[in-house]
């Protein structure tokens, strides 16, 4: 944590009034060279992903993933049960009975699937967010931002690679025209407070 | 990706299909096969023939059934992504005619393929004799013509509501009826579509009876004329009349409906054979007793694993869905899966010995296909390919998937 009374700047963040404007910027800041940027809309916007070049969620993998491990953990525990464990005869049918199974088996992957899904989502949205907090509550009723982020502030950039942080030394200078030259209505700096 | 955000603000009108002579003349030679496949089996063997009529008959209606339904939900929940492919749909609706026809056909066939036409097989047989209520063939024929009769209205203010639009039609008044009259086919549908089940597919074994019966017709159904849809929609991209207005996200969408009836037959299929199984009836079990000896039970298996677990694991990935050539070969595979699954339950009622596959199968098949691309083809050249003065186009056009 950084222990000056000088506060630190987090970022400098961009207005736009409509979400077509954003998208153009975002595509122009995604090709510049700087790498930490975000996007903060009030509603979804259809191909800002595409915009701002994200990669596709890894959580349909986990959710695929648990959902078939759901499915084939089902169809142990009743196999275990029904024919190793305690075998019984249900209405003259074999003690491993596959169709009896079978809603069990779909059930143990909707079971397994979702719950994979909701704490895969929670991870990969780095969440609890216990610290950030919105730098302007207009973002979420009628203005468009986008935030370049000071990658010192940014705890997922690694603090000991010396040259990654070289690399990306950031002037809010720099960061405050490029935003205007696309089309920003309003430009600021972030601090740490207010933010942090 | 870079393009991702171009968005198209000018929609060009594509017009209708232009030239139509090769496709009309292969389809015409379509039908004249049939009409040989049909005459040369029935000479021989007049059953076979009946059977073969009665699958293609019940293949192609439900398309073009299942085609309207698509039409009504597209207008009840006000889908956008369908503005720039509910015409497809609303051309293959022109077959409807077509299935009155084929219905009559298997009019006359009815004593060949229903036991229960037979008196004197009715007659002594506790459970026959009391459903004759219903399994009587006045009733039958007028079930047969309400439902298709209906059809066919609906089919004629839908579609007929969504052609005036493009003549300058008022789209607010042409959405208006379209959702009252959407609504109203919904609930028809579901009946005669059931009463259309039971009666020409459940009622060769009139013993048999499952209350699922109609909901797995329905989604073989759903999922085969989705299939057409791809695979009209895809040819209709690749030969540019639908360039610029059906890109990878309509594709996607119709594969991913594709990809969840898929699930709801195997669904329906399951719910009914688990039911069955535990229950143990024998007037029930005898439908699967049927299925499961001398040589079906293969193609039980095989029909399982073809129209389920292959297009469900092929559909699964988002890339297979946005590609367009993987999901039209799997467009194909589906459908000839619903000819396989229509075979399935027709054929064990008359050859439990064994599956019957040959030319008079194909040969029927190929003459309803005929029938079918030719009122296709004769409507897509009547009409614009796409509604064009849908309110809802350009947002389709340029909507893309999160």
């Amino acid at each position: 944590m950084h222990k000056s009374t000088e506060p630190v700047l987090s970022g400098v963040v961009g207005f736009f009034d409509d979400a077509d404007s954003l998208i153009d910027a975002t595509v122009k800041v995604r090709d510049s060279s700087f790498k930490y940027f975000d996007c903060f809309t009030p509603f979804a916007v259809h191909g800002l992903e595409a915009a701002q070049g994200l990669k596709r969620s890894k959580v349909p993998y986990v959710t695929g993933f648990c959902a078939f491990s759901g499915t084939g953990l089902a169809f142990w525990l009743q196999y275990y049960a029904c024919k190793t464990s305690w075998p019984h005869i249900v209405g003259g049918k074999p003690f491993n009975s596959l169709p009896a199974f079978v809603p069990i088996m779909f059930e143990g992957s909707i079971l397994l699937g979702g719950i994979a899904t909701f704490f895969a989502m929670i991870y990969f949205n780095r969440l609890p967010n216990l610290t950030k907090r919105a730098f302007d509550p207009a973002i979420t009723n009628n203005r468009f931002a986008i935030l370049i982020e000071n990658p010192i502030t940014n705890k997922y950039v690694d603090e000991h690679d010396e040259d990654e942080v070289r690399a990306n030394a950031f002037s809010s200078e720099a960061a405050e025209s490029f935003l205007k030259t696309v089309g920003a209505k309003e430009v600021r700096k972030v601090y740490e407070e207010g933010w942090f | 990706m870079a393009h991702a955000h171009a968005a198209v603000h000018r929609i060009e009108n594509p017009g209708s299909l232009k030239s139509t002579g090769t496709l009309t003349s292969v389809f015409g030679a379509f039908i004249v096969i049939g009409l040989i496949a049909f005459f040369a089996t029935y000479s021989g063997d007049q059953q076979r023939a009946w059977t073969c009529l009665l699958r293609s008959h019940f293949f192609f209606m439900g398309i073009s059934v299942g085609a309207l339904f698509f039409v009504a939900m597209s207008w009840i929940t006000t889908s956008m992504w369908t503005a720039t492919i509910r015409r497809v749909a609303e051309s293959f609706t022109a077959y409807l005619p077509i299935a009155i026809v084929s219905t009559v056909l298997v009019f006359l066939g009815a004593h060949s393929l229903y036991s229960w036409t037979n008196p004197s097989l009715v007659h002594g047989d506790p459970i026959i004799e009391g459903k004759s209520g219903y399994l009587n063939l006045t009733f039958f024929y007028i079930r047969a013509g309400v439902g298709l009769l209906g059809w066919l209205f609906f089919a004629k203010k839908l579609v007929g509501a969504s052609l005036s639009s493009d003549q300058g039609g008022d789209f607010k008044k042409v959405y208006g009826m379209s959702r009252k009259v959407g609504i109203g086919f919904i609930a028809f549908f579901a009946i005669s579509f059931s009463a259309m089940a039971f009666d020409q597919l459940m009622s060769l074994d009139p013993h048999f009876f499952s209350t699922m019966f109609g909901v797995y017709c329905f989604a073989g159904a759903y999922q085969a004329f989705f299939s057409m849809l791809a695979i009209v929609v895809i040819i209709l991209r690749r030969t540019g009349y639908l360039k610029g207005i059906v890109n990878e996200n309509h594709v996607h969408d119709i594969g991913k409906w594709m990809f969840a009836f898929t699930i709801f037959w195997a669904y329906t299929g399951f719910s009914q054979y688990m039911l069955i199984w535990y229950a143990n009836l024998p007037e029930e079990t005898g439908y699967f007793m049927l299925r499961f000896n001398h040589g079906w039970e293969n193609i039980s298996i095989a029909l399982f694993i073809g129209r389920f677990f292959l297009p469900f694991f092929l559909l699964l990935p988002r890339g297979n869905k946005r590609c367009e050539e993987l999901v039209f070969l799997v467009a194909i595979w589906c459908l000839f899966m619903h000819g396989f699954d229509l075979n399935w339950i027709i054929q064990p009622e008359f050859y439990p010995d064994g599956p019957r596959v040959g030319l008079p199968e194909v040969g029927v098949w190929l003459g309803f296909l005929g029938a079918f691309g030719l009122v296709v083809t004769r409507f897509l050249k009547k009409n614009n390919v796409v509604s064009i003065k849908d309110p809802m186009l350009p947002d389709a056009v340029n909507y893309h998937h999160i």
